[in-house]
């Protein structure tokens, strides 16, 4: 008894006299304030390089770390879930409910669908931007007149690419120039959005190199005058401005910085995005600590043995709609895109051992092709995969100028450019020219060349004719918004302006 | 001591009860009885209709119940899941399907039969003790070259350590040159009282190994 009580008392003192330590009164000295962050021009540098670094995590997709109403994990590679897996052209091999759901446009009721919903984090980087423009121009120190003028118009750039971005994912985005906004923003009509993008581009362009430093890759995953041409001529694309979407990509042509690598060149811009042909594209390189794990690059689901430690596909482009969008190659083999895109898989060998890659790309069943564009992983545990995300390469503008070319009436330019990425492949050159049949044929020349690089649902909602290859959508549907994904719940906290978009209104 | 007497009867009667042969943990029976279906091959596919009705349907369709049936053959067996992904490539628009099998036009059912055939190994047993790592080869009902072997697999990638499971490819090349599609087999070593029913997997498998 008597022990009980001095154990007990020994408890409340210990208790008691810990407690009152002012701990959390204390200050950090080494906190990082607004005013201290920006002094120098390595701050400057860092911060615009920042402001890329979250744009690149925010095409990856939120995480639970990003925001606490997001359930998963990590992040899914949402790049490709927005712009390629609504297209109807893809399957899920293993029975995956997540993607089949995806597929479906059912974005709702699954739940973890929903950060995909989720815009967070391109406006965080629109943000980090926003900061930058404000708080560089009053930094002197280390900082030259011209390295200003070109952060600034890095920024400018980035925070205009954000907006296009979300806007071709969500339809109305809201517009955010302002550096701290306490005003609850409301969406603003797609059309201003493009216009704001177009009018930014036009102010950063001047001061914008054609060339950063260091190699193509390092070059070409910040601002540059191409990048932002090409994103000018997308915007004005979406605004059906084709004549001056023609003229933006005829400056980047008559830079005579880029050049359409040869088929056999491929390789190496899917592998290394170390090309001439890229304009634009998400930075990763293992060598300097930027890759992705099993989370947060899409390679994870295209992929199996050999190429990462995985038995079975998740994701895949079934054989019988790899015929039909390659009809050249159904036809003799000869379309070159076909090998380099796609490859079977000797699915017979055990899946602890290497499988052998079989030489017919085709040769394995309707389901069982591996999408194969982007193949490179460091090693087999799918740790450290830094291959590229390409955003705008060469290709993407000659046909997109093609199309605006043929818009336009000049169907002798749109099939001079057509033919070039035709000829690299190795199919037959166009010859039509009539107009609407140019269209068409661009529309699928692009489905062909960049299967799988995020832009094909955005040419058909640009278009308003996802309906007619995604049979869970209709036309009714497409015109009320179903093209578009719907606003997460989160976007709504605290905020009178918000709307959800008006399809998403009546369906999960 | 009727106490003591009363508490050894009790402990005595739960260890005798404790001791009777019965298993309750793996299914019970000795080993060499389990994978015994007890009925055709044929019968056992119409008794498990969740996965094999449409088998059963298109097997009976294109009179092929006796090749299926016969005796001392191996039969593996594709889920409905990988017939209807046959039809539907079939019929990619749905409007155009046929509303039965019956209604089906001639040429589709002799096409099917055909298929049917290579599913089938006939006056051989293919059973998995017998198959190796390395690949061995039989002849299907349909004159096509089956190819088969096993593979380990423990889910952690550990090599030869693990569950083992057979593979089963056709040679689909028209050319002299071979290309075998795989498919795994799901459940092994079904006996029935003509021959050995092997389930495929259905997963990415599609009827006539397209």
């Amino acid at each position: 008894m008597k022990n009980r009580l001095i154990a007990t008392f020994l408890l409340i003192v210990m208790l008691g006299g810990t407690s009152c330590k002012k701990w959390l009164d204390e200050k950090p000295i080494n906190t990082v304030t607004e005013d201290q962050a920006y002094r120098t021009g390595a701050d400057a540098e860092g911060a615009v390089a920042a402001a890329f670094a979250i744009f690149r995590r925010a095409l990856s997709g939120l995480t639970k770390d990003d925001t606490p109403s997001t359930t998963r994990n990590g992040s899914w590679g949402d790049y490709y879930f927005w712009g390629d897996s609504r297209s109807g052209d893809w399957i899920t091999p293993n029975n995956d409910g997540d993607w089949t759901a995806g597929f479906q446009n059912h974005l709702i009721s699954r739940t973890e669908l929903e950060p995909m919903t989720n815009w967070r984090l391109f406006y965080r980087a629109i943000e980090q931007a926003n900061l930058a423009i404000e708080k560089i121009p009053a930094i002197t120190n280390g900082l030259t007149d011209e390295r200003k003028a070109q952060l600034l118009a890095d920024a400018r750039f980035l925070r205009a690419l954000s907006h296009f971005y979300a806007a071709r994912i969500w339809g109305d985005v809201p517009i955010n120039l302002q550096a701290r906004n306490v005003q609850p923003l409301g969406r603003s009509r797609l059309n201003d959005v493009l216009k704001m993008v177009v009018s930014e581009v036009d102010i950063a362009l001047p001061d914008l190199p054609w060339m950063n430093k260091g190699t193509r890759k390092e070059s070409f995953s910040r601002g540059t005058k191409g990048a932002a041409l090409a994103l000018k001529a997308h915007a004005l694309m979406w605004l059906k401005d084709y004549q001056g979407a023609s003229a933006a990509i005829k400056q980047i042509m008559d830079s005579n910085t880029f050049r359409l690598v040869a088929a056999n060149e491929l390789r190496a811009l899917f592998d290394t995005g170390e090309s001439d042909e890229i304009i634009f594209e998400m930075y990763y390189d293992a060598k300097k600590g930027e890759y992705s794990n099993y989370y947060g690059h899409i390679m994870t689901y295209y992929l199996t043995n050999p190429y990462t430690d995985r038995t079975n596909l998740s994701l895949a482009v079934p054989k019988s709609k790899i015929l039909e969008i390659f009809p050249d190659y159904a036809r003799d083999k000869s379309d070159k895109r076909v090998p380099e895109f796609f490859q079977s898989i000797d699915f017979s060998v055990s899946g602890s051992e290497l499988r052998p890659v079989l030489p017919d790309p085709l040769q394995n069943g309707e389901r069982d092709i591996m999408f194969a564009k982007f193949r490179k992983v460091k090693d087999r545990t799918y740790n450290q995969m830094d291959a590229p995300v390409p955003i705008f390469r060469l290709a993407d503008v000659l046909l997109l100028k093609a199309e605006a070319d043929a818009r336009s009436g000049n169907v002798t330019e749109a099939l001079s450019n057509l033919n070039k990425i035709r000829e690299r492949a190795g199919i037959p050159v166009f010859t039509r020219d009539d107009a609407p049949v140019v269209i068409e044929e661009v529309l699928a020349e692009r489905r062909r060349e960049l299967i799988g690089e995020f832009h094909r649902v955005y040419d058909l909602v640009r278009l308003g004719r996802l309906h007619e290859f995604n049979p869970y959508i209709t036309a009714q549907g497409e015109k009320d918004g179903a093209g578009f994904f719907p606003v997460s719940d989160e976007a709504f906290a605290n905020n009178p302006n918000m709307e959800q978009t008006y399809y998403w209104q009546f369906n999960q | 001591m009727i106490k003591y007497i009363k508490t050894i009867a009790l402990i005595a009667a739960v260890f005798i009860a404790g001791c009777k042969d019965n298993y309750f943990a793996d299914g019970g029976g000795p080993v060499n009885t389990t994978g015994q279906l007890g009925v055709t091959t044929m019968q056992y596919l119409q008794d498990n209709p969740a996965s094999f009705d449409t088998l059963a349907r298109l097997i009976k369709l294109t009179g092929l119940e006796g090749t299926v049936n016969q005796k001392g053959n191996t039969f593996f067996a594709p889920r409905d899941y990988s017939i209807n992904n046959y039809f539907k490539l079939l019929y990619p628009d749905p409007a155009n399907r046929p509303a039965t099998l019956d209604a089906l036009p001639q040429d589709t059912k002799d096409e099917i039969a055909h298929i049917l055939k290579d599913y089938i190994i006939p006056n051989q047993e293919i059973l998995r003790d017998n198959l190796a790592t390395t690949y061995s080869y039989a002849t299907t009902g349909g004159g096509k070259k089956a190819r088969f072997n096993l593979v380990t697999t423990d889910y952690l990638g550990n090599v030869n350590m693990g569950a083992k499971f057979v593979n089963f490819s056709l040679n689909t090349s028209a050319t002299a040159a071979e290309q075998y599609k795989t498919v795994q087999i799901a459940t092994a070593d079904l006996r029935s009282t003509n021959g050995i029913v092997h389930v495929l997997a259905s997963e990415s498998h599609i009827f006539g190994f397209n």
